[in-house]
């Protein structure tokens, strides 16, 4: 039950962000002065103060806008002129649905790959790996998705995959599974570059924690009874080191949200990553603090998941009693 | 026979804990290929000026020879000078300390010796700020030696500025000329991946710099006193540590102005839980040992119990830390310029270099994707290899 003091720690992160930060949005909606005179700049920018809470104590304005927050109302948007929320209801699928992919994607293949690689032991299988994966771990997202656009996108090369976007331009028409395809097809190249960084590490990762169990004495007893080889490996080495790897999971969540922000940037999908981008360059406060805010909340949805997941798979662990 | 015994004997202290990570580090060729690769690319990023320039290391006009190159070093040049010089005397200080002194006391020497060099460093860095005025030199030397109007000069190997645009050549692939072609503005790819090299070292360590003074001081506050200072603080690293990072940095930069401390400063403020979380549990395993105690029922000051006393036991896994978190800050910084974030051109940086490789009319630039991403991965590739190598080194398991 840690959730509710980390939410609102990060809460106060964001603001103190936004009020220490120099100038304040009020200064800036007016643009450079010289359009009014003096006295009516200072009642004009009184009265916006007064409008948007700005004249309060510091604590008094936090108060308010966290009572916002709790309800979702992060107020309007400067750019889009409509509210910050339902801005991000639009955004916020599509980001969810890539990183949840990718996600899914990085488990799938890392898991037997950390297993077997472990298994086969300073083998063919494991060096290749490990030095590939070694090369994976430290490629820049941003080059690879942009290498892809250049090589595998562009009318220069090869022309395989669309270079921007979720659909096609008449996909509105499309019957479902043509649809699919065609949003499958857009999907590939940005889930790519989202998937190799943390599929890297967690396979990395899953092969040590595997390498330490089967040199275990546990392992050592299991193959003296005469188990074979795969039953020792998957029931007993294999178990135990998937701990550490739900562990893994908290730190993935914010990688992989910080990565969508440079992956849909590049391959211009308008998801949290774009707005929070665009939010950013357009000096937009409300979403900018609205995407963190909520940045933040998921984050702890995932270590919450995290916590769960750790409590099913080993019984040792329980949450009622404190050591 | 036994005075010449003595003597020899003098300086055998044995196989220093520091001697034998190094020399378990050394087994493996890559690893040091690595370090190499590193250490050139210093020498690289130290000496860029001399490198790629415009200005010629010397020139002779009607008989009279003039240095525009050394003339137009500016400040930021004299810091990094003094900075790595700075470097290699701490580095000669420490290879005389394994000689002459005892190992007991080396720790304390050498910790002593970092303050006053850094002191040192930081008072150089600031003198030089104030004293060293900017200059624009806009000559244009190569003109000059083409024209005739000077009788010799001598250029550097890549003989453009990174600041230097040239609208006729712009977008231009590799050649003779550009060995690594030009980009949207016509400036040399070479010369600005050269200066940019400068960027991403130093942003490197000054953000890790910060992010483990943070990490161990707030780690070693933590472990040593444990109990409710350390419930509550660990539960402020856990909100540290649930923000997403590259969120937070995307926040704090669009509030604040953009400059090159700026990002260092946010990578380092940000990036510091990791630190914080190994020194927290070692100096718990650490508080109840005797030494500890013994130094506590001495009196001694909390400082010294905590810096000298614990912190050389805990350190060694904050010094793997660091060196993946200079691939961390780097991947970062190239992360930020790429988006726009970063350094204000015609500051070059990797990052942004790369962002030019799809250009304005959506044409695709091979070359300013290809090495700059390429000096990036390097980069990034080869202090990972040396942080995993460290930490095979450091680990006792696996020492034969």
């Amino acid at each position: 039950m840690l959730m509710i003091p980390t939410l609102i720690g990060i809460t106060i992160m964001v603001f103190a962000i936004s009020r220490v930060a120099p100038g304040d949005p009020v200064s800036l909606s007016m643009g450079p002065g010289g359009q009014m005179d003096a006295a009516r700049a200072a009642d004009v920018r009184a009265a916006r103060m007064k409008l948007y809470g700005l004249d309060k104590p510091i604590p008094v304005q936090y108060a308010r806008w966290f009572w916002r927050v709790i309800r979702f109302d992060f107020g309007e948007s400067i750019k889009h002129h409509r509210p910050v929320m339902d801005i991000i209801k639009e955004r916020f699928p599509i980001t969810l649905s890539l990183n949840l992919i990718a996600f899914f994607l990085i488990y799938v293949i890392s898991l037997p790959m950390g297993v077997f690689a472990a298994v086969r032991h300073k083998l063919f299988f494991d060096r290749a790996s490990s030095v590939i994966l070694f090369m994976l771990w430290a490629l820049p997202s941003m080059w690879v998705g942009q290498m892809m656009i250049g090589y595998l996108c562009g009318p220069t090369f090869l022309n395989w995959f669309p270079p921007a976007g979720l659909n096609s331009n008449d996909a509105d028409i499309l019957p479902f599974f043509p649809w699919l395809a065609d949003r499958l097809w857009h999907l590939t190249l940005p889930v790519l570059c989202l998937t190799y960084g943390g599929f890297a590490y967690l396979t990395k990762q899953v092969r040590a924690g595997m390498l330490e169990n089967l040199r275990a004495d546990y392992v050592r007893t299991a193959r003296s009874k005469g188990l074979s080889n795969w039953t020792v490996v998957i029931r007993h080495a294999f178990r135990n080191s998937v701990i550490p790897v739900i562990t893994i999971m908290a730190t993935l969540i914010p990688a992989m949200l910080g990565g969508s922000v440079i992956i849909e940037q590049i391959f211009s999908i308008q998801g949290m990553g774009m707005l929070a981008f665009e939010a950013v360059t357009t000096r937009d406060y409300n979403v900018v603090m609205a995407v963190a805010t909520i940045g933040g909340l998921l984050n702890l949805v995932g270590l919450l998941f995290g916590d769960i997941a750790y409590a099913m798979v080993d019984p040792r662990i329980s949450f009622e009693d404190t050591e | 026979m036994n005075m010449s015994l003595s003597s020899d004997k003098e300086n055998d202290w044995g196989t220093s804990y520091g001697e034998l990570v190094w020399r378990e580090f050394t087994k493996s060729p890559l690893s040091v290929a690595c370090l190499i690769f590193i250490i050139i690319l210093f020498i690289v990023a130290v000496l860029a000026p001399f490198l790629a320039s415009d200005k010629p290391f010397y020139i002779v006009i009607d008989g009279q020879m003039s240095f525009p190159l050394f003339r137009d070093l500016k400040s930021t040049d004299y810091s990094v000078f003094l900075a790595s010089i700075a470097g290699i005397v701490q580095l000669l200080l420490i290879r005389r300390n394994r000689r002459r002194l005892d190992p007991s006391v080396r720790g304390s020497v050498l910790m002593r010796q970092i303050t006053v060099i850094a002191g040192i460093l930081l008072a150089g860095i600031i003198i030089i700020q104030v004293l060293v005025p900017g200059r624009l030199d806009a000559e244009d030397y190569k003109s000059m030696v083409t024209s005739g109007k000077a009788e010799s000069a001598l250029f550097p190997p890549i003989p453009y500025g990174y600041a230097r645009t040239d609208l006729r050549v712009r977008e231009q692939p590799p050649s003779s000329e550009h060995w690594l072609g030009t980009d949207d503005v016509g400036s040399d790819v070479l010369c600005r991946l050269i200066h940019g090299s400068r960027i991403s070292l130093s942003v490197g360590f000054v953000a890790v710099g910060i992010s483990s003074i943070i990490g161990i001081f707030v780690g070693a506050i933590l472990g040593y006193f444990g109990g409710k200072v350390d419930f509550f603080g660990m539960r402020i690293v856990e909100i540290m540590m649930a923000i997403p990072t590259f969120f937070l940095i995307i926040t704090i930069v669009a509030f604040f102005p953009r400059s090159l401390f700026n990002i260092m400063f946010i990578i380092g403020i940000t990036s510091w839980t990791g630190d914080a979380r190994f020194i927290r549990a070692e100096f718990l395993k650490l508080r109840k040992q005797d030494f500890v105690l013994a130094a506590k029922s001495l009196g001694l000051p909390l400082r010294s119990i905590l810096f000298k006393h614990m912190l050389p036991n805990g350190i060694t896994p904050v010094l793997v830390n660091a060196t993946f978190g200079i691939a961390g800050a780097i991947f970062i910084e190239a992360a930020l310029s790429f988006l726009g974030f970063g350094v204000a051109p015609p500051t070059p940086s990797w990052g942004q270099m790369l962002s030019l490789g799809v250009s304005t009319t959506g044409r695709f630039l091979w070359w300013l994707t290809l090495f700059p991403g390429l000096a990036i991965f390097f980069t990034v590739l080869a202090y990972n290899l040396v942080g995993e190598a460290l930490r095979d080194a450091i680990d006792p398991r696996l020492r034969e």
